[in-house]
């Protein structure tokens, strides 16, 4: 039964991305972006659905057994504010230089903004670094969580091959189109199986009150936030949402809305969407407790799988297979996207032999790329142990870190192409040390203090990009002008 | 074009929520709200009015086009 849901579960995302082929109007505008004609609804499904992992189903579960109830706090109602927030201030400023300039890449924007090829190359380079194990992260999860869920019937490299070779259809097929409709879909699945397996399960623990009130009993710590969450920990965790600005994947959705009015309904929805998702994930964490107590290590960060096979072993385990699928498939879609088209824009496009390119070869060329970037992310994913996931906090760390520079280009019309090569060194240099202190310690913080490592890379970055910016020769006000208005009188 | 007369106050309640976020005076209570634990509750709520405030600002201060010439037109150059 679990296998049999599964599968019509992947057919249905494989017809909703293959429909979407028939609106295709053959153009690299509208393999890349579909030729930005997407309205608000469907915006915000693929905004959310593409930042939503597997972390936030099954991730988010483990770590609120762990720590208890302050895991939403700490990640959840952080993102809520914050990523509206970047949605509005950096959001729809990029989707409208991007319909000014034609723009399709992050390095594009930094190129054409800094006159700085230099930049553009050192950008590429380091947003690619920093996707690498987001992807990895989204193929191994998933491949794991299907062994799991199906008992073992299939095996995490089959698991991981299926998601794939789904993926890999569908995007080379219908571009961001196809990526648009499949993550609309997959992620109203997942909003959908979250509530119905919390209600499910809780129902089955005999009521929320009851259940809360013996998990309390037993482990009073897990319902406040106490020692186990420092001050300074959930202060400074609020700069990791911020990541969001940096994102490949969501910079190239934002370009591919209708209208800049078209982020409102995402901007005012978000905080909604959090809710739905990650307070079941958060409440089943602690109440695995109740069923599971004393879990430790990997045990711990699976509870979620082990409450369903021990609550309802066929159906719902089948639903929250698709549900831990969509999510996964959602955002690596985007991702393995994001990465071919800046392939294609950045690296063929820009350095190689024809810089005009036509559509036709645009495309062929996007969805060569497409299927080489997934193939080695699958032959990655073979090879590497499960400790990448440790990796998830400095991928979206070293994004965060990178925001001022995307600030100043649209903000600040004194920033220089030295300056913004200083902030992408900063945030490297600070990345490394960091990373090589504190990488192999799980939930480490600058010299056990509280306080996340992003803070001091963020702050290295903006300050490197302010003092180099200022210490430099301004750059033309006829470019400025291009990309921040004019100032009145000019 | 001016501001909204009310967008800085869109602005500064999101400032204002910002700071609310870190509700250390519930940290150590492990009483109920809603039926949820108080620290759970507290952020769902915060959520909410975070919503709500969002809204406000989408309509009072939502960023106007910076070259209005272009913003519903296609576009007139591109980058490589």
């Amino acid at each position: 039964m679990t296998l049999t849901i599964l599968g019509l579960y992947l057919l249905g995302v494989l017809s909703v991305g293959l429909l979407s082929h028939r609106l295709f109007r053959g153009t690299g505008e509208d393999y890349f972006v579909a030729t930005r004609s997407i309205g608000p609804f469907v915006l915000l499904m693929s905004l959310f659905g593409t930042n939503m992992t597997a972390f936030s189903l099954l991730g988010a579960s483990g770590e609120a057994y762990r720590i208890g109830i302050g895991v939403f706090g700490l990640m959840a109602s952080s993102s809520a504010i914050v990523i509206p927030l970047v949605f509005v201030a950096i959001g729809t400023r990029v989707w409208e230089l991007g319909k000014r300039h034609g723009l399709l890449t992050q390095a594009q924007l930094m190129r054409t903004r800094f006159e700085s090829n230099a930049l553009g190359l050192l950008l590429f380079t380091v947003l690619v670094m920093l996707v690498i194990p987001y992807l990895l992260i989204g193929v191994k999860g998933g491949g794991l969580t299907l062994n799991a869920i199906t008992g073992g019937q299939v095996p995490p490299w089959v698991g991981g091959l299926v998601i794939t070779t789904v993926v890999l259809i569908y995007v080379t097929y219908g571009g961001l189109r196809g990526t648009a409709w499949a993550n609309t879909f997959q992620t109203l699945v997942f909003m959908v199986l979250s509530a119905v397996t919390l209600a499910y399960i809780v129902n089955r623990l005999g009521g929320l009150g009851p259940a809360l009130d013996r998990v309390q009993a037993a482990q009073p710590e897990l319902m406040v936030r106490g020692e186990r969450i420092p001050h300074l920990k959930h202060l400074s965790y609020l700069l990791i949402p911020l990541s969001a600005g940096m994102f490949p994947h969501l910079f190239m959705h934002w370009l591919s809305a209708r209208r800049s009015a078209s982020f409102k309904l995402s901007v005012i929805v978000y905080p909604l969407c959090m809710i739905v998702v990650w307070v079941p994930s958060v409440l089943l964490g602690v109440l695995g407790h109740d069923t599971f107590p004393g879990l430790t290590g990997p045990a711990a960060g699976g509870v979620l799988i082990r409450l369903i096979e021990h609550h309802a072993p066929e159906v719902l385990a089948g639903l929250l297979g698709a549900g831990v699928l969509a999510a996964v498939m959602s955002s690596l879609d985007s991702q393995v996207l994001a990465l071919g088209t800046m392939f294609t824009q950045d690296v063929v496009r820009h350095h190689g032999l024809d810089r005009r390119l036509g559509e036709d070869k645009q495309v062929l060329i996007g969805r060569v790329f497409v299927v080489a970037v997934l193939v080695v992310t699958f032959a990655l994913s073979l090879i590497v142990d499960t400790s990448i996931f440790g990796l998830a906090i400095w991928s979206f760390s070293g994004f965060a870190a990178l925001v001022p520079l995307v600030v100043a280009a649209l903000y600040w019309r004194r920033a220089t192409a030295a300056g913004a090569m200083a902030s992408v060194t900063a945030t490297i240099i600070t990345w490394i040390t960091l990373f090589a202190r504190g990488g192999s310690t799980p939930g480490y913080t600058v010299g056990g203090t509280g306080l996340m490592p992003v803070v001091v890379m963020f702050l290295a970055s903006a300050s490197a990009l302010i003092v180099v910016s200022l210490l430099t020769r301004p750059p033309r006000a006829e470019l400025i002008d291009q990309f921040i208005a004019p100032r009145h009188g000019r | 074009m001016k501001n909204h007369p009310l967008a800085w106050v869109a602005w500064a309640t999101m400032l204002v929520l910002l700071v609310l976020h870190n509700d250390f005076w519930l940290w150590q209570d492990s009483g109920r709200l809603l039926g949820l634990p108080i620290g759970l509750a507290y952020h769902v709520l915060f959520c909410l009015v975070t919503l709500a405030s969002l809204a406000f600002l989408v309509r009072v201060a939502w960023p106007r086009p910076r070259f209005p010439e272009s913003s519903d037109s296609h576009p007139s150059s591109r980058a490589d």
